[in-house]
């Protein structure tokens, strides 16, 4: 799902939600996350697997007792490449979301608060990228840096600060006319200090809301690249190889390519709980 | 004579964002078949939840508490959901204030007039359409059959009024509610849409509640009014009586304010104060903050309408302080 | 301005577009480690060979000779021979068209209806189970891979039940269908949590509006306030989001063809950038920005047509 779609799920519309649930998600998403996050750091240890290690003996075994979830075509535990896979993949997505995350923000705000020739160029930036397809460019991207993580940074860095510049534009814009503003102008403050001191604390929590949702948009992007072959190169496991490998056993062995692509929706689903009871609880009513 | 509809302690809360709120508060009144009824009362003062509770049209959250609505002898507040459909636009019709927002931006003219006639009655659609524009020429739109085919947003603000009440007069309505469909309008244009209701209602004999806050529109086209002030009624009877002798504080201030138009540059004298939060309302009778014949007792209790003559009715307990005092509204006639 | 006019600006700011597109793809392939003769000759090709053929193909020429070539064709109609097929890349590219429309339709006609019926249910019960269990598939779904979703999907409806083939296109209109919806179901829901997230949000606001108030004492049933007069105006802001989101829509297909192996343009671009077929790869970039313009266009129009208030244009 791109940048742009996760827009739409980031504060559509007003919502007739109570309290609770709010405070709900956003617990409910904290503690999913923190589950995941413990399970990817400490798992892999406890369990004293090594997921690169290939078992030629052992291959594609079915769930027991020494091997929770199988093992694959090599032996290796797929319990603990599921786990150490949740690393790389969690990292790189929040990684990837910094760079837009900020360029965003700053563009977003210059635009919104100057408005003018300023605010044009930068639209029509935003429009000639909205219009690229982001896979498109991605892939074409990972030929020119090479398959791994560096060819998502860059894809993410230069089609992700669009949406980011959106919203804060539409914010500041919004918050330029507000009083707060107005009256700080007319103490005469420069406008560096305005937009840093005053707008920008008061909008950056549309741009954080958001940005759960690109952190997800990132790791689909890149568990995508990866079964296209495209990722982050073995041994190194990650969950689109994963479930790339395991499509050839789908029929007798189907949890290898099922649980990695269960552990992206689960972790999607986490960080859309945050996102969502942080929208609702930031929510002006 | 039996009335046309009889309201009997009708208590209505709103789901609001501060909680419940007691919109209206223990209201009666009845209204006699072809006859005009006005409720007079500022905004916030529950008179267009009234109206809606009427054809059971509240908001989602808020409900009837207690009452009942006895209409043509049925009680709607009993009645099933799809028999009170029937008796909306059939035998009561509504008039909304602000004919913007009552129609719908998507749909010609035309067919929201024929909607009810084609979808309720069974009308075919060239019958209901012909129907349509019958009413489009009675309540004097010209050219019908081109301003039919127009939406909403393409036609002035009278001419949507029109419109708005060419479909509530569609189910040919023996009760019409009115929600101050003039006060978005142009004063200009406020008395040909006053004249064209007092004609159609005359015209098909039907009666009418007429809810505002402008005591000036109340006297043109209603023969009793009923006052109201923060969720209860505090005054009742016929219109000239009532404005020539007003037996309740809140009703002389409402007519004092009144701007005289025979003494143009005389300051404006506004009631005191604002109307109440109704989340929290004033123990005793809700306007003594404001009164200015506020006695010790009226801090405290209810203070329901009582009958002081045939025809006559008010709430304050004080009422004989109002009498003998000079004409509220400065007349030269 | 009217629909035509409008419709007719809108194409002509095609132009720019294109052309700023063809510039960065151009940039883009050319930037690309790794030469397109060497990887159809194979690793263990004399360097000799390699070079003849990389002159035939016209690849030893300076970047902006190239380019020029590349402008020049493209007014012609031309996009260049496909170094992989060594047939023209135009009527390579139109060959595989016919898939990524079935795809993009049914995709498209899956989403609406799935997301009008689940969204209306939602917006009419609020906070209730429904709307609950419905609000969270737009959680789930933000998450999901599509590519994984065709898997999981061929999986049991395929594989398991058969009522689906496992992948690929068919032969008559029939097989077309029927292979066409699972991989329509899979970018459907990619899409679906937006739309039912935006329709039913759009549904709350216009339940509360005046005229379907109105509607109501009108003592229409319930169904037709419904379709006539919620659905019809909540419908118009779901479609600027649609709108929106079409960039990914078009992008998506090139997963969603892998998986399920469809003869579409996606799944060519996906081999041409293995195999550094670069005029192919060109020209299905510019393919998809045409695509995406002209649906961008397309709702604009519908949503014209939908609401008589908007004005096209300036």
């Amino acid at each position: 799902m791109s940048a742009a779609t996760a827009i739409g799920l980031a504060g559509i519309g007003p919502a007739p939600r109570t309290h609770w649930y709010s405070r709900t998600a956003l617990i409910l998403g904290v503690s999913l996350l923190a589950a995941i996050l413990a399970a990817a750091w400490i798992g892999p240890m406890l369990m004293g697997v090594d997921p690169t290690e290939q078992h030629l003996l052992e291959t594609l075994q079915g769930p027991s007792s020494t091997h929770l979830l199988g093992t694959d075509q090599y032996g290796r535990d797929v319990l603990a490449r599921l786990l150490v896979a949740a690393r790389i993949d969690i990292a790189v997505g929040v990684l990837a979301v910094v760079t837009p995350f900020i360029v965003g923000t700053l563009l977003g705000l210059l635009a919104g608060y100057f408005g003018g020739w300023l605010d044009l160029l930068i639209s029509g930036l935003v429009n000639l990228v909205m219009a690229f397809p982001f896979y498109v460019l991605i892939i074409s991207l990972v030929f020119v840096l090479g398959a791994g993580v560096q060819g998502i940074f860059v894809a993410v860095a230069l089609i992700g600060w669009v949406s980011y510049a959106r919203i804060i534009r539409g914010e500041v814009m919004a918050a330029k006319s507000q009083e707060y503003v107005l009256a700080a102008r007319a103490a005469g403050y420069s406008s560096a200090r305005i937009i840093g001191r005053h707008i920008l604390p008061n909008v950056i929590t549309q741009a954080l809301v958001f940005a759960t949702a690109d952190i997800v948009v990132v790791i689909v992007g890149i568990v995508t690249l990866g079964y296209l072959g495209l990722g982050i190169p073995a041994p190194t496991p990650d969950w689109g190889t994963m479930i790339f490998d395991g499509q050839v056993f789908i029929t007798t062995n189907w949890q290898i390519s099922t649980i990695p692509g269960l552990a992206v929706v689960i972790t999607g689903l986490a960080l859309a709980l945050i996102g969502d009871g942080l929208a609702d609880a930031l929510r002006p009513d | 004579m039996e009335p046309l509809i009889d309201v009997r302690h009708l208590t209505v809360d709103l789901r609001s964002s501060r909680g419940t709120v007691r919109a209206v508060d223990d209201v009666s009144f009845e209204v006699l078949p072809g006859e005009a009824l006005g409720v007079v009362g500022e905004s916030g003062s529950g008179k267009t939840t009234m109206l809606r509770a009427i054809l059971g049209l509240l908001p989602v959250g808020s409900r009837i508490v207690s009452g009942e609505i006895l209409f043509e002898g049925r009680d709607l507040v009993a009645l099933p959901a799809r028999q009170l459909r029937e008796v909306r636009g059939r035998a009561i019709g509504m008039i909304f204030q602000d004919p913007m927002t009552a129609l719908n931006p998507v749909m010609r003219v035309g067919d929201q007039i024929a909607e009810a006639p084609r979808r309720r009655l069974g009308q075919s659609g060239r019958g209901s359409r012909d129907a349509a524009l019958r009413l489009m020429t009675a309540v004097g739109i010209a050219d019908p059959r081109r301003r039919a085919r127009a939406y909403p947003h393409e036609l002035s603000g009278g001419m949507r009024q029109r419109v708005v009440i060419a479909m509530a007069l569609a189910g040919q309505p023996r009760l019409l509610l009115c929600d101050e469909p003039t006060t978005a309008l142009d004063v200009t244009i406020q008395d040909q849409i006053l004249r064209l209701l007092s004609g159609a209602r005359s015209q098909i004999g039907a009666g009418m509640v007429y809810v505002t806050h402008d005591l000036s529109v109340i006297a043109q086209t209603c023969r009793r009014l009923a006052v109201m002030y923060a969720g209860e009624l505090v005054e009742a009877g016929n219109v000239a009586d009532v404005f020539a002798r007003p037996r309740h504080p809140y009703t002389r201030g409402l007519l004092e304010s009144l701007p005289d138009a025979m003494r143009p540059g005389q300051a404006l004298r506004p009631i005191a104060g604002a109307p109440p939060n109704l989340a929290d309302p004033p123990a005793g009778c809700r306007f003594h903050p404001r009164c200015p014949f506020v006695q010790a007792d009226c801090v405290e209790g209810q203070f329901p309408l009582m009958d002081i003559e045939p025809g006559r009715a008010t709430a304050c307990i004080h009422y004989d302080l109002l009498v003998g005092l000079p004409n509220a509204i400065a007349r030269d006639s | 301005m009217d629909r035509l006019s409008y419709a007719g600006v809108r194409l002509l700011q095609l132009i720019p577009i294109l052309l700023g597109i063809s510039i960065l793809v151009f940039l883009l392939i050319h930037l690309i480690p790794g030469d397109p003769a060497r990887v159809l000759l194979g690793p263990r090709a004399p360097e000799a060979v390699v070079r003849a053929q990389d002159a035939k193909w016209g690849l030893d020429q300076p970047l902006l000779v190239q380019f020029a070539r590349f402008l020049g064709g493209l007014l012609r109609g031309d996009l260049g021979n496909s170094l992989t097929y060594g047939i023209p890349a135009v009527p390579l590219i139109g060959s595989r068209i016919e898939a990524t429309v079935w795809l993009l339709v049914s995709a498209a006609v899956l989403t609406l209806v799935i997301s009008i019926p689940l969204a209306t249910l939602a917006a009419t019960h609020p906070n209730r189970l429904p709307d609950h269990i419905i609000r969270i598939v737009p959680l789930v779904g933000l998450g999901m891979p599509a590519f994984w979703l065709g898997i999981m999907l061929l999986l049991v409806f395929a594989l398991g039940t058969g009522w689906f083939p496992v992948g690929g296109f068919g032969d008559t209109p029939l097989d077309h269908l029927r292979s066409i919806i699972l991989p329509g179901l899979t970018v459907a829901f990619g899409i679906v949590p937006i739309t039912i997230r935006s329709l039913r949000a759009a549904i709350l606001e216009v339940v509360d509006a005046d005229y379907v108030v109105t509607a109501r004492a009108k003592g229409l049933p319930e169904s037709r306030v419904l379709t006539a007069h919620v659905l019809r105006n909540a419908i118009i802001p779901t479609v600027t989001v649609l709108g929106l989101n079409v960039g990914w829509l078009v992008g998506n297909t090139l997963v969603v063809e892998k998986v399920f192996a469809l003869p579409g343009v996606g799944g060519l671009m996906i081999d041409s950038i293995l195999s550094r077929d670069f005029p192919v790869v060109q020209g299905i970039t510019l393919v998809f920005a045409v695509l995406v313009v002209l649906v961008s266009l397309t709702t604009d129009v519908v949503r014209s047509l939908l609401d008589p208030r908007m004005r096209l244009g300036r």
